[in-house]
């Protein structure tokens, strides 16, 4: 009813535009509600294998990870988030230690990222600037399941599901399971003889399928040249090479604490960045903290608040990733949000909240990653200022 | 007689209207073609039905269109409806300067905001559009569409009284709460309404580059990244 309302007032000069777009729009919503529950059915029917012994979620995982250690494919790769979609061609190579990959995205403005290893460079031929990058975070992986971390397998269950075909070849297909609210399910396809994972999943609470990841075909054991990867790798000729301006610290060093831990969820590291969102942009000062439980990671961003730019506190959603922004004040209270929630709220204590507020602008933080809402409200209201 | 008035004039309003989508049709020929084009400069009625017709056309053929300029009554109307309708808010967010502002920057957008649900249903983009569930930008920026959804942030129990519920009660909660601002979100099958901020976009950018902690980083992780990151550097 209120989006009724609202559409005849939004479109009143024209009444009969408004009303045939708002019948379009509730069309073009229901299509992608629609695809979800194909989605999902698919992979319930198949029979279990019960005689097998099951592998728990770390055999899983290790699994799958030392099929991108020991497999050379080239394969397209599609992404489905929301009702976005993109795809990219992937080659991929590996020799010892060393792991190559390449991948060129075919929608969107042209690009392609290169990775050895934890090394990450990505070409945008459009503005001709590679971004060149270290991401440590792909490093980490097999120590977190070699140190025999049980911290995965505490908060998700791993079970199989069916077998199905997948870009051309079976696959097992794996659900983890989260074992409590505060993060998503997931639903991996791996390919039997390898173990490589050929599709993923990301799932809520009620099994919608919030983002889906699959190669539509993929070549196993392609001959991919190492060399040739390289030497494309290398070639930044004609390019300006940027990289991010990043300055490693720790959260209480920058004066936070996470006063109440956020269950399953460590710090991994913290960096101060600056963050420029658009050519010509005031570059921004902002902490990024980071944690991970393992499957799923959180960002914590704090900036200072600006009263002409942050004015958007809320909740936003794409795919599998949620992004909560509030402000915050010495006493920690959000105006906003807290008016949001309870409108018939004490005005007294909002106003006086404001004022103390306005002393000091505080902060404005911003708290993103692959899992649901409420646990990022928990990072929003764990976070303290220590000094 | 008199009863023949209204009649008439009915049916006169049905034939002007005719005319000019006949008009907009690119139909007419000759003399009626030169009595439409008369009607539609003299009439404000006439050019009234005649502006609706191609924003109609417009719609059908491209969402992109469908923004209508200088609409200054829309905004006066939204103005008034948002002051009406965020009284009790805290003064600092209802400001008639900061929504002057808001609405003045946005009312291209607010519109736009449908059509980028309408498209992106239909088309292959990786571009970043985040989907505003909740919060103060639906109420100020894109009132219109976005009240519904502001409780969609209240969540669980435990967040009324002011009083954040522990980590456990929440784990607990969750599921439940999740369950509702989910079915919420997807099953109002109204449009989502979408935002588009180069600082969030920059902001997720940098998750995605350090925030990818996951198992599943390699190698879905990574490809899912690397395929689907906007262009936005």
């Amino acid at each position: 009813m209120a989006f009724q309302t609202a559409a005849k007032m939004a479109f009143h000069p024209i009444g009969l535009t408004g009303a045939l777009l708002a019948g379009i729009m509730l069309l073009a919503a229901g299509q992608s509600l629609a695809q979800a529950p194909a989605v999902v059915t698919a992979g319930s029917g198949a029979p279990l294998e019960s005689k097998l012994p099951e592998r728990t979620i770390s055999e899983w995982l290790a699994r799958m990870h030392e099929a991108s250690r020991r497999r050379a494919y080239v394969g397209t790769f599609v992404v489905s988030s929301g009702a976005s979609m993109a795809s990219s061609k992937i080659w991929h190579v590996c020799d010892g230690d060393q792991q190559m990959e390449r991948v060129e995205a075919l929608t969107g403005a042209p690009r392609s990222t290169f990775r050895r290893n934890d090394q990450v460079i990505t070409f945008n031929p459009d503005s001709k600037t590679a971004l060149s990058e270290r991401r440590e975070s792909l490093g980490l992986f097999p120590s977190l399941l070699k140190s025999g971390d049980t911290a995965i397998a505490q908060f998700y269950a791993a079970r199989q599901v069916g077998n199905e075909r997948v870009a051309g070849f079976d696959a097992d297909v794996v659900q983890l399971a989260p074992k409590d609210g505060l993060r998503y399910g997931y639903r991996v396809w791996s390919e039997k003889k390898s173990g490589l994972v050929v599709k993923l999943q990301t799932l809520n609470a009620q099994g919608d399928v919030l983002e889906q990841a699959a190669f539509s075909d993929l070549q196993l054991d392609a001959p991919v040249s190492m060399a040739k990867l390289t030497q494309m790798m290398a070639n930044t000729e004609g390019y300006k090479v940027d990289k991010p301006d990043l300055v490693k610290t720790t959260a209480l060093a920058e004066g936070w604490v996470l006063k109440n831990a956020v269950p399953g969820f460590k710090p991994m590291s913290c960096f101060k960045r600056v963050v420029v969102a658009a050519e010509g942009a005031t570059p921004e000062n902002t902490l990024q903290w980071i944690f991970s439980d393992g499957l799923a990671s959180v960002s914590v961003f704090v900036e200072a608040f600006d009263r002409q730019r942050h004015v958007q506190a809320g909740l936003l959603s794409m795919g599998a990733t949620q992004m909560l922004t509030r402000r915050l004040t010495d006493k920690v209270v959000d105006i906003a949000v807290d008016k949001a929630a309870d409108k018939s709220g004490d005005r007294l204590s909002e106003k006086s909240s404001l004022k103390s507020s306005e002393k000091n602008a505080g902060w404005w933080l911003t708290v993103v990653g692959e899992v649901p809402p409420q646990t990022l409200t928990l990072f929003t209201q764990g976070l303290e200022r220590k000094r | 007689m008199m009863n023949d008035i209204p009649d008439n004039q009915k049916k006169d309003r049905e034939q002007r209207r005719a005319l000019v989508s006949s008009l907009a049709d690119g139909q007419l020929r000759g003399a009626e073609f030169a009595r439409a084009v008369g009607m539609v400069s003299d009439s404000g009625e006439a050019r009234a039905t005649w502006h609706a017709y191609h924003v109609l056309g417009d719609v059908l053929r491209s969402g992109e269109l469908a923004a209508c300029a200088d609409d200054a009554a829309f905004v006066a109307r939204f103005q008034t409806r948002l002051q009406r309708d965020t009284a009790g808010f805290a003064p600092e967010l209802v400001n008639p300067k900061n929504a002057t502002l808001i609405v003045a920057d946005d009312v291209y957008d607010t519109r736009a905001i449908g059509i980028n649900s309408l498209k992106i249903a239909s088309a292959n983009e990786s571009r970043h559009r985040w989907k505003l569930l909740a919060g103060v930008a639906s109420v100020a920026a894109v009132g219109a569409i976005g009240w519904s959804m502001v409780a969609g942030l209240g969540g669980g129990e435990g967040m009324r009284k002011g009083e954040p519920p522990t980590a456990a009660q929440l784990a607990q909660t969750s599921a439940q709460s999740q369950a509702q601002s989910q079915s919420q979100s997807q099953s109002q099958s109204q449009p989502q309404v979408m935002i588009r901020d180069p600082h969030l976009d920059a902001l997720l950018a940098a998750h995605k580059q350090f925030g990818g902690t996951s198992a599943l980083q390699m190698p879905a992780g990574f490809l899912r990244n690397a395929t689907f990151e906007a262009a936005a550097r």
